[in-house]
């Protein structure tokens, strides 16, 4: 039996592993617009964002000091159509004003993060929101904000754009989130399989992720073996 | 070429055993007390409104006064966590308050409006670099506990090129090290969160290697405190690839504290706290007499001028000076209006001067020590000191309430001794020094850099005359830009001399004073035509809302066009009437009272820095203001074209140092091919719209706020002289400059020499050769429209 190349073992288990793992539910299409309201240091860090799946389902998330003020679960088709999806990946990955070489300016201006995964290839854009390409300006008029408090903790996956980049040093250093894991955690696995969308969790179960990772802190950059590196981001 | 960032600093010893600091303006300082080993910073502010005026806020819920004690407020929390961030080693000196006064040449300006503070790198002892603050930060008024707080984490900036040590959630760019990133691991210090902590970070906070992510850390590889000790000479690589961070004394031969123990203690860090809100200028005005009678008579036309311009209040003095001895005349302070018996006064007493040439002008050491301690109670001090054998006292010794300036006339052969220089840099004097052309034997060019005066070199006495009118705008601080201006050298009888200017909006442009210097030319008539079509003249300006001046005793022609002036935007047309030939030199020109100025600077090309020669402009209003269209036309000493239009970038390419930083540059290599004086005319529009404010964004930390695009053309003009020694071209970038040395010097920058090159001319700025037109005479604009 002739032996197998072992680049084509790693695309093997590369796609068995997607379709036994926690990713093969991601592949619905979204969006996700996220609004991070100016900030500087002392400042409340005020969050906002929209997720807007394919198949109809969306949420609504508003945070303050990374707890969640109001949230709130949709399933009436606002999803913004797969052929408007295609025309954001015309676009740039940023549109923020360059900064000046030798000064400090402090804290955040107002900011959008734009999140769009269409056809297996996911897009992030970056922009000052007042700086908004027309194409993403449309998209803002059509959303709406759902009054509704928020109770409870959830977590969420973040997936990281192409300018976080770490090198290979670093990242060895980042706690290994395994696939194990993830699958010992339902909320994990949900969260995993729908980047950005909060999901409800247990402040004591996201304690056992913590020790599982060696971690403290809401916010945890960890290695994947599918996704690269992720922000598992807890809001208490 | 590498791009290097001039470090303007002066390093002079004090008898107190330190040595003085230098920066924007002649009262920044940083003295350093060696028996102590404290440092006193002295600053200047700007503030943007009538602080005997003052506007109020509604500030937590309560209308709150920005007054004397709004700003007293803040730099009294600023100068306790100065004290505590430093344990103790650092206090606030004299800080001379200005109101709407100085803009570019404050270290501090805070400015009642929205905005995020910001402050340059380092930025202390750099000419034109700032620590910008806002009463109204990230849009929410705050109280003066919230702004004195901001200011001292600036200062960490600002002073001592610290990074910052909070996180900024959203941010996942991590291939600008120096910004604060969503990854973040937020040290307990005031890098971090001046609302919550006073100290900065040790060796402690970075013990855990995990807790390593911070734009001080990933920048400079250590603690805050780590770095204020190094010497900057040890910085990581990519630290020093502009320029050496500041070394202050008080860190020098100090161990790493492991234990912070200062706490805020007002009665300490207060203790050398000294706010004046500057009122007036105190000017002495210092005749060179080693002329001929003619240009002597120049001179005295000029300071003639200089004295009918000055505002109420001003304090003048006057000095003669031939041989190697001087003669003081006498002190006035001046009334309103041009009959006020004092000014007349001061006008008499410089007609009574005469000309002795060939008598040399050692003279002149003495006579600007003996100016500089009339104009300065600090020099006074320091003079008396001196005599009896004292140390010099500490710069908060006495208050100095009033601007204390020289405006010297002389001739560019003038040369003083290097203590003269000391002793009006360490007696905060500026020096304006107003020379007939002579060669480039003298030094008193660099002297007035090196005191953040003005140098001016006038070929004549009529064009010294208009010079000095020009810079009653630096004496006084005033932002006055030039829109445009045009100078006709000759002109026939019957001749009609035209010059366009563009008026922006009054967003951008304030009150437009057009004006005509006519010198001793008669029978001259000035008219306006408006954008509207409509003729303007002195008869019907009045009923048009227009006020125009015939100023005999300056030689002028004004109009004032107010901003509420219907249909004001758009291009005006001057046009000034001759019924005789002339006699010497006319010139129009427009100039605007506006916040949105040039500032140009040389650097290279002189005996001293015999780099190559580059020339930037920086454009500001005071934000930066970027994609603007910048163009320079170059002469020699005779007024002939050497370059047209040489287009200066902001792209980041080439001798640019960043792009979209607003700061614009281009190289004078190939250009420059003799020695001689030269004058830049810098000319800035916005003709095709893309000009854009920002707020800067940063190296090192947090997000840009949103460009705002200006939307409509408008026009500034600058002119600098500068004289350039061929030699340089020869020369490289010499092992001084690049080094790491700081020899004895407070702020050791590597630079054996006084780099005081760039001169920032900004609104109030120099006025210089003005290019004679082609045929002499008509229907050109030096605008660009």
């Amino acid at each position: 039996m002739p032996k197998i190349p072992q680049s084509i073992v790693k695309v093997i288990l590369l796609y068995a592993g997607l379709f036994t793992s926690f990713w093969a539910a991601a592949q619905v299409d979204y969006l996700v617009w996220s609004e991070l309201s100016v900030w500087a240091p002392g400042r409340p860090d005020k969050f906002r964002q929209f997720y807007f799946r394919q198949d109809g389902k969306g949420q609504f998330v508003e945070t303050l000091n990374e707890r969640v003020i109001r949230i709130a679960d949709v399933n009436d088709n606002s999803f913004v159509k797969p052929l408007e999806l295609s025309q954001l990946f015309d676009l740039s990955d940023s549109y923020e004003l360059p900064k000046v070489s030798g000064q400090v300016v402090e804290g955040r201006g107002n900011k959008v993060a734009l999140v769009s995964s269409w056809n297996g290839r996911t897009k992030f854009i970056t922009a000052d929101a007042n700086f908004l390409p027309p194409l993403m300006a449309g998209y803002r008029e059509k959303m709406i904000e759902p009054s509704v408090v928020a109770t409870g903790s959830f977590v969420s996956v973040r997936l990281l754009p192409t300018s976080f980049k770490l090198s290979s040093a670093e990242v060895d250093q980042l706690p290994l989130m395994s696939d194990d894991l993830v699958d010992q955690f339902s909320e994990l696995r949900d969260a995993f399989a729908s980047p950005f969308k909060f999901i409800v969790m247990d402040e004591a179960r996201w304690r056992l992720v913590q020790s599982h990772l060696n971690q403290d802190g809401l916010g945890v950059y960890v290695r994947t073996t599918q996704r690269g590196v992720v922000k598992v981001q807890f809001y208490p | 070429m590498k791009k290097f960032i001039y470090k303007t600093f002066l390093c002079s010893s004090l008898l107190l055993g330190g040595a003085a600091l230098a920066g924007s303006h002649p009262l920044t300082k940083v003295v350093f007390d060696k028996t102590s080993g404290i440092s006193y910073v002295d600053q200047v502010v700007h503030i943007d409104w009538d602080i005997d005026n003052p506007p109020s806020l509604v500030i937590d819920g309560v209308s709150t006064p920005l007054n004397k004690a709004y700003i007293n407020s803040i730099m009294e929390i600023a100068s306790d966590l100065l004290y505590t961030m430093t344990e103790g080693r650092m206090r606030l000196g004299k800080i001379s308050v200005y109101s709407n006064t100085f803009l570019d040449r404050a270290d501090m300006q805070i400015l009642n409006k929205s905005g995020r503070p910001n402050a340059h790198l380092d930025g202390i002892d750099v000419l034109g670099m700032r620590n910008q603050n806002f009463t109204q930060p990230f849009g929410e008024p705050a109280n003066a506990t919230y702004i004195g707080k901001t200011i001292a984490h600036e200062f960490g900036h600002y002073f001592f090129g610290l990074l910052d040590e909070y996180r900024e959630v959203g941010n996942f760019k991590t291939e600008d090290p120096g910004s604060p990133q969503d990854r973040d691991t937020p040290r307990p210090t005031i890098m971090n969160s001046q609302m919550d902590f006073s100290r900065f970070s040790t060796p402690a906070d970075y013990s855990d290697t995990t807790k390593r992510q911070t734009a001080q850390y990933r920048w400079f590889g250590r603690s805050a405190w780590e770095t204020l000790v190094a010497d900057p000479a040890t910085d990581l690589p990519h630290t020093k690839a502009d320029k050496l961070r500041t070394w202050f004394d008080s860190f020098k031969g100090m161990s790493v504290p492991t234990t912070l123990a200062v706490p805020i203690d007002a009665s300490k860090s207060r203790s050398s706290l000294q706010l004046t809100f500057m009122k007036n200028t105190r000017v002495a005005y210092v005749f060179d007499l080693n002329v001929t009678q003619p240009e002597l008579d120049g001179f005295i036309k000029a300071a003639t001028a200089s004295i009918n311009a000055m505002p109420a209040g001003t304090i003048a003095s006057s000095l003669t000076f031939s041989g190697g001895s001087f003669v003081e005349i006498g002190t006035v302070t001046l009334g309103a209006g041009a009959d006020d018996p004092m000014r007349q006064v001061a006008r008499d007493s410089f007609l009574s001067h005469k000309a002795m040439p060939g008598t040399g002008f050692t003279g002149l050491n003495n006579a600007l020590r003996r100016a500089a301690v009339l104009v300065s109670p600090l020099a006074a001090a320091q003079d008396n000191a001196a005599k009896i054998g004292l140390p010099a006292p500490l710069t908060t010794s006495v208050e100095i309430a009033a601007t204390p300036a020289i405006e010297l006339f002389t001739t560019t052969a003038s040369t003083v001794l290097p203590e003269t220089q000391t002793a009006l840099v360490n007696g905060a004097v500026m020096l304006i020094a107003e020379m007939l052309n002579k060669g480039n034997g003298g030094n008193m060019e660099t002297v007035a850099k090196a005191t953040r005066g003005s140098p001016a070199i006038a070929n004549s006495a009529a064009e010294l005359e208009k010079k000095v009118l020009h810079h009653i705008h630096a004496l006084n601080g005033d932002s006055m830009p030039n829109i445009a201006s045009q100078k006709y050298d000759s002109f026939a009888a019957g001749a009609k001399l035209e010059m366009k200017f563009l008026v922006a909006s009054k967003a951008i442009d304030g009150k437009v004073v057009l004006e005509a210097l006519v010198g001793p030319n008669v029978g001259m008539s000035l008219e306006l035509k408006t954008p509207g079509g409509i003729t303007v003249n002195e008869f019907n300006a009045a009923s048009l809302g227009i006020t125009y001046k015939n100023n005999i005793l300056e030689n002028s022609l004004s109009y004032y066009i107010p901003t509420t002036f219907p249909n004001r935007t758009g291009n005006w047309t001057a046009t000034l009437s001759a019924i005789n030939s002339s006699v010497a030199p006319v010139e129009l020109e427009a100039e605007t009272e506006s916040k949105l100025s040039v500032a140009v600077s040389i650097i290279g090309g002189t005996k001293e820095d015999p780099r190559s020669p580059m020339i930037t402009a920086i454009v500001q209003q005071p934000v930066i203001v970027k994609n603007a269209n910048v163009k320079v036309d170059i002469y020699d000493a005779t007024g002939m074209l050497v370059k047209k239009d040489l287009v200066l970038t902001d792209d980041g390419l080439g001798v640019d140092l960043k792009p979209g930083d607003g700061v614009y540059s281009a190289s004078l290599e190939g250009i420059l091919t003799k020695s001689g004086d030269y004058d830049v005319e810098v000319h800035v529009t916005n003709g095709d719209l893309t000009a854009a404010y920002g707020t800067g964004g940063a190296l090192s930390a947090g997000a840009n706020a949103r460009d705002v695009v200006i939307g409509e053309n408008f026009l500034r003009e600058e002119n600098l002289d500068f004289a350039f020694f061929s030699n340089s071209l020869a020369a490289q970038v010499t092992e001084a400059m690049s080094g790491g040395g700081s020899g004895g010097c407070t702020l050791g920058r590597g630079a054996p020499f006084d780099p005081v090159l760039p001169l920032l001319v900004a609104g109030a700025g120099l006025y210089l050769l003005r290019r004679k037109r082609p045929d002499g005479l008509v229907n050109e604009s030096s605008a660009h429209h």
